[in-house]
């Protein structure tokens, strides 16, 4: 994945969504997650963001997923977006990162993020939509 | 096998939590070992055999049967390792 990718959450959550993908795709690696704890100043915040774009950088961009769209991570995530190559993709589950784990085909920067939220939109389902009906 | 480079073969899921997401990533990881075309069958819907969240809606709990077709050069090795490991009771 040419693409870097860093997950950005409120407490631990990004820590523990790398722990369960690691359980179905053992093998992955380039995914780094930043939690982000409310006593935290801002200016350190942003410090480990842009420490973490840094790292994740190939020259290609940074993907950032967070886990709510108007939240702190989001926000200061946010204010990376006109001064870095990166995009941020907001609302995260566990089924896009597993894509983004396995995903083998070379997207920029912009394709992933659009393709990754429609992943990640289509992957949300309602039981009694899915399950077939008793008897069927 | 039912043409030229074509395997196709029907296994019972054996783990006792079904094919969830822990042997749904190993499937994959082993299907994307071989080169032939692997895709997951149950009843008529088929699947790509190399996209984990693929396999998983297809919700094949255990004792379900699934069809594992291979198309390629290694087709026949394909079907019968990724046949073991849905045959294996405790995978995942």
């Amino acid at each position: 994945m040419a693409v870097g990718v860093v997950i950005v959450t409120h407490c631990d959550l990004g820590k523990e969504f790398l722990r369960a993908l690691k359980l179905i795709v053992p093998d992955v690696e380039g995914i780094r997650s930043i939690s982000l704890d409310p006593s935290e100043k801002l200016e350190e915040m942003r410090g480990r963001i842009l420490a973490e774009i840094r790292n994740a950088d190939e020259s290609d961009g940074v993907l950032i997923l967070t886990d709510m769209f108007g939240g702190t991570p989001s926000n200061v995530a946010l204010s990376f977006h006109d001064e870095h190559h990166v995009e941020i993709v907001t609302g995260m589950n566990l089924p896009m990162l597993v894509k983004l784990a396995t995903l083998k085909d070379n997207k920029s920067l912009e394709e992933l993020a659009i393709f990754i939220k429609d992943y990640g939109q289509r992957n949300i389902s309602v039981a009694s939509q899915i399950l077939p009906e008793e008897g069927t | 096998m039912t043409a030229d480079g074509v395997v196709e073969r029907s296994f019972k899921v054996r783990a006792e939590l079904g094919l969830h997401a822990r042997p749904a990533g190993q499937f994959v990881s082993l299907a994307n070992r071989f080169t032939s075309e692997i895709t997951v069958g149950r009843g008529d819907e088929w699947v790509s055999g190399c996209s984990i969240l693929s396999i998983l809606s297809l919700a094949a709990e255990h004792g379900s049967t699934l069809k594992i077709r291979a198309e390629g050069a290694d087709a026949e090795q394909a079907v019968s390792e990724l046949g073991s490991l849905l045959e294996t009771d405790g995978a995942g």
